[in-house]
């Protein structure tokens, strides 16, 4: 063997002990979807608030049982989080909670009663209207209130309090547990908070067997009880499952059906090997540089990696082919500096194909361009160094196969030169372009990812049952200071709270609910303090003793340099739940939250909040669905950018005519797949339209060898379709796949390919010149 | 009546969800109150608390209808009317301005009507997650002991409820040491619902 085979081997080795040393941990795989997505927002703040949201949310477990009596369900919980905390896999299990003592809240309140809670609207200054309305609070039947009538005559605190809404959406608290009635019975719900992040494959799992375990023994004390649960490790431990099962089933099922061509077109072990070789290469190298470069690899690296192998083995066919053909005058040297020029040709027009995703500035789209230009070269360059030493000796001669392939292609030359055989393909041309009416497009996120259905079926109905979104839909509030935030917030809220309560957004958790803005505080402040000269004698009137009503204006008098801040309400602990929506002082301004509950209608709240300063909408979801789009134009115009420069390259190597001939295959691939998406009723999305710039790249390669064979061999017409049936057999298992993204593109490709292939006959038709 | 509203959160869910078991003895004691369709009673409320130099008297009457719901009017010293129905409640001020609360904006309300009755009519088993109920007497003369459970004890201490026939009177002990009494006198189980009671119950 020559030196530079043994370097090259030398080199796979190494990158392979590099990738399996990698992969071993497990750790290697990033289930994140939003790492994979680039920077939506063009506000930092909002990009930054949507990171820190999706790490609190995900990092808890929530979990609602229910068995056929409250009491039982009650047991149930306990039971359940018993057995989680014992499993040891989560970091806290939350359970009971310590009711939130209204008194508390009571208390924390009453010195800022004057400035959170405004006085009745519209009442009038004078001492008959007070001593009504005292009168009137306290002739309610049972008016059992959290602060008394000593420090709230008025009412005001208490209706200010009743409208907090802790406690609200449905959950309220019996014996220190959270529950949620419903029709079908007591739901309880319990929170785990997980022993690491959510993405972590060790954490899925250990998390995912405690649950497990714990849920089957609960059902087997409690028979009939019904568990539901959602959390983000939930769904990143179901993609990276599926992922994982489609990855074995796509490379197993393409490995086992190329090695079926291989033995059944070469009868021979050595090739057999030697094409398994050229395929782990390929993916070895692109393991080993994506692992280098970004230390991780994206699911959909993996998944759609895992085809690329069936286009890899592509340039070992061809050799293959012509050691085939060449019969007893066998030399391995000549034989590959005779293809050379049609495998640098092809390689570099499929390279074009993906180094246009190289400089889309979408994380994951160029890992899967690296993956799969560096799986290529790693391929090509096995061809290129170890084939030839590892194929000494000519291979037996297989005359009736010859003899058969040339029959096939004389078939072909002739067929395809025939006046009719010119009208059907216009005619299915026509056709084709017929059903493109029909084609249909989506760039909705969603498409990348679709968790399992009874996932999906938990969160809807957890979300039902609590009024806790998982929507990602939230209202940004920024300003100079929290003064400013506040006052903005209240002005969305004003604006929000007139919107028609529907089924999609049915209430606002915003921290200006408990913390009215300093603006809002002196107003109440002012009010009150017009009703005060009236408000002794008022009480006087209805018996309040003269101590009560003393220390009563005491409290406005020292309420007036005394405001309520939001950093003294969020150290209180009845503020917990809501600590989250204060994003607090960053990057030079303030910044907070607003939750719409329910499942809200982003486009109708972008609406509704419009002209607000400071406020945006922000809609993750959204944001990346309308940057799939516009990436999704991007590589439409690259595509008609790719084909003019192709064309360009053709016409200049085989001159206009012939070129244009050479391309005219994969123009008919790329329209075959259009026609073949409007027919399965799978939209174009930014992924479909990447596998038609793949088309492209892989359908001008079989006309360029078929080109260099002409028309007495065969041998090329025998590498190009064991090529063809290799790329169609692992893209089209890809279309199989679960992710709607991964179904559009294996399909389109598989479609553009066998279009190309049989088409490529087209570019034997004009007999080549005898130069050429 | 906002004033109301932390204390109903509390009975709201479990009035609704739980089911009715095997008769408790509270619930045998009083089983006429459930089978009464219809009720008028006069009342009167008198709050002592620590901030009133002299007990607080209000008075009114009472209008039980099993089909509408429930209205509570005062007399005196004011005229202060608060009816409660399926659809939420709605509150008639002394100067005859009517504030409606919308069950669906408020939905805590809506069941607040559901509670008053259960309490009215003597269906104790809607409150039991909330008190410990005990009972003593006879069908003629009974007594019905409700000792909050600690969720409840943030704003009751204790209740007590006597009747015979129908309710005599509501005490009640809230932890900051005032109290409250309502007794409830000249039932009149029979009188139909007048015009503008009627008109009341339909509100929109």
């Amino acid at each position: 063997m020559r030196l530079r085979a043994w370097l090259w081997a030398l080199a796979l080795a190494g990158m392979t002990a590099f990738t399996v040393w990698h992969l071993v941990g497990g750790k290697a795989i990033q289930t994140d979807l939003l790492d994979m997505l680039p920077d939506t927002e063009r506000n930092p703040v909002a990009e930054q608030a949507v990171k820190a949201l999706a790490k609190t949310t995900g990092e808890r477990a929530v979990f609602l049982v229910r068995a056929e009596t409250p009491s039982g369900s009650k047991a149930a919980a306990l039971r359940l989080a018993e057995g989680m905390r014992q499993s040891g896999a989560f970091a806290d299990v939350t359970a009971t909670l310590p009711p939130i003592d209204p008194a508390m809240v009571g208390r924390f309140y009453a010195p800022y009663a004057w400035r959170v809670a405004p006085p009745e609207t519209g009442i009038e200054a004078s001492t008959e209207a007070l001593r009504s309305q005292i009168e009137a609070r306290l002739a309610s039947p049972g008016s059992f209130s959290i602060v008394g009538p000593g420090q709230d005559p008025l009412g005001n605190l208490n209706a200010f309090l009743s409208n907090l809404p802790f406690l609200s959406s449905g959950v309220t608290l019996e014996d220190d547990l959270l529950v949620i009635p419903s029709a079908q019975g007591l739901y309880v719900m319990l929170t785990g908070g997980l022993r690491g992040s959510a993405f972590d494959p060790e954490v899925q799992q250990r998390t995912l067997d405690a649950t497990v375990g714990a849920e089957k023994a609960l059902k087997a004390e409690f028979p009939g009880v019904e568990i539901l649960r959602t959390g983000g490790v939930f769904y990143a431990s179901d993609a990276r499952e599926s992922a994982q099962r489609e990855t074995n089933l796509i490379s197993t099922f393409s490995m086992v059906c190329i090695f079926i061509l291989f033995v059944a077109v070469f009868r021979s072990l050595r090739h057999l090997l030697l094409g398994a070789l050229g395929i782990a290469a390929g993916f070895v190298g692109a393991t080993a540089v994506c692992l280098l470069i970004y230390g991780k690899l994206y699911l959909l690296t993996i998944v759609c990696g895992s085809s690329v192998m069936g286009v890899s083995v592509d340039y070992t066919v061809h050799y293959f082919a012509t050691h085939l053909g060449a019969g007893e005058g066998w030399n391995p040297f000549a034989a590959l500096k005779k293809i050379l020029p049609g495998l640098w040709m092809g390689l570099f027009t499929t390279l074009l194909g993906y180094a246009a995703l190289l400089v889309a500035p979408f994380p994951g789209l160029r890992q899967i361009a690296l993956f799969s230009i560096v799986g290529l070269i790693a391929s090509f360059f096995t061809v290129l160094f170890i084939l030839p030493d590892m194929l000494p000796r000519p291979m037996p001669p297989q005359p009736r196969f010859m003899r058969a392939q040339r029959w096939i292609l004389d078939w072909g030359i002739r067929l395809s030169q025939t006046r009719r055989a010119h009208l059907i393909i216009l005619l299915l041309v026509l056709l084709t372009g017929l059903c493109l009416v029909r084609l249909r497009v989506d760039d909705a996120v969603q498409g990348l990812i679709l968790p399992s259905r009874t996932l999906r079926a938990q969160e809807a109905r957890i979300s039902e049952l609590t009024g806790f979104s998982n929507s990602g839909i939230f209202l940004l509030v920024q300003g100079a200071s929290e003064a400013e935030v506040l006052t903005r917030e209240e002005a969305l809220l004003d604006r929000l709270n007139k919107l028609p309560k529907t089924s999609t957004h049915q209430s606002f958790q915003a921290i200006s609910t408990f913390v009215p803005s300093p603006a809002r505080q002196q107003e109440n402040l002012h009010r009150h303090s017009a009703l005060a000269p009236f408000l002794p004698l008022a009480l006087k009137a209805v018996g309040f003793k003269a101590e009560v009503t003393a220390s009563l204006m005491k409290g406005l008098t020292d309420s007036l340099d005394r405001p309520l801040s939001v950093a003294t309400w969020l150290e209180t602990p009845f503020a917990a739940p809501y600590r989250r929506l204060w994003l607090g002082t960053a990057s030079g301004g303030t910044a907070s939250v607003v939750f719409p509950m329910g499942s809200p209608d982003s486009k109708e709240l972008e609406a509704s909040v419009q002209g607000l300063p400071g406020v945006s909408l922000v809609d993750k979801a959204r944001s990346v669905s309308n940057l799939l789009g516009h990436y999704r134009h991007i590589a439409t115009w690259s595509l008609i950018g790719a084909i003019l420069l192709v064309w360009i390259l053709l016409a200049v190597a085989y001159g206009l005519r012939i070129g244009t001939i050479i391309l005219l295959p994969s123009l008919g691939g790329i329209l075959l797949a259009l026609a073949g998406l409007a027919l399965a009723g799978i939209p174009l999305t930014l992924f479909s339209t990447l596998a038609l710039i793949l088309v492209l790249g892989y359908g001008v390669d079989y006309p360029i060898f078929m080109r260099e064979g002409g028309h007495e061999d065969p041998t090329y017409f025998i590498g190009v379709q064991v090529a063809s049936l290799c790329t169609l057999i692992s893209f089209g298992m890809l279309a199989f796949s679960h992710t709607p993204a991964l179904q559009g593109f294996g399909l389109a490709v598989a479609l553009g390919v066998l279009a190309s292939t049989l088409l490529s006959i087209l570019a034997l038709a004009p007999k080549p010149k005898v130069s050429a | 009546m906002t004033m109301l509203k932390p204390f109903l959160v509390l009975f709201s869910a479990v009035a609704l969800f739980s089911q009715a078991s095997k008769p408790s003895l509270p619930e045998v004691l009083t089983a006429h109150l459930k089978n009464t369709p219809r009720l008028h009673v006069a009342f009167t409320q008198t709050r002592t608390l620590a901030a009133l130099s002299r007990p607080l008297k209000t008075s009114g009457r009472l209008v039980l209808a099993r089909e509408y719901g429930v209205i509570w009017q005062v007399q005196k010293p004011l005229n202060l009317t608060y009816v409660v129905g399926p659809k939420g409640m709605l509150e008639v001020g002394p100067d005859g301005k009517a504030k409606l609360k919308n069950a669906k904006d408020v939905p805590m309300v809506a069941q607040m009507g559901r509670i008053l009755q259960a309490l009215l009519q003597g269906r104790w088993s809607a409150l039991e997650d909330f008190f410990t109920l005990r009972g003593e007497g006879t069908s003629e003369h009974w007594k019905i002991f409700l000792v909050p459970k600690p969720q409840t004890a943030a704003f009751l201490k204790g209740v007590q409820v006597n009747g015979g026939k129908f309710i005599d009177r509501i005490h009640v002990d809230e932890p900051s040491g005032d109290a409250m009494d309502l007794v409830f006198e000249r039932p009149r189980p029979d009188e139909p619902l007048s015009d503008e009671e009627q008109r009341l119950f339909k509100f929109e």
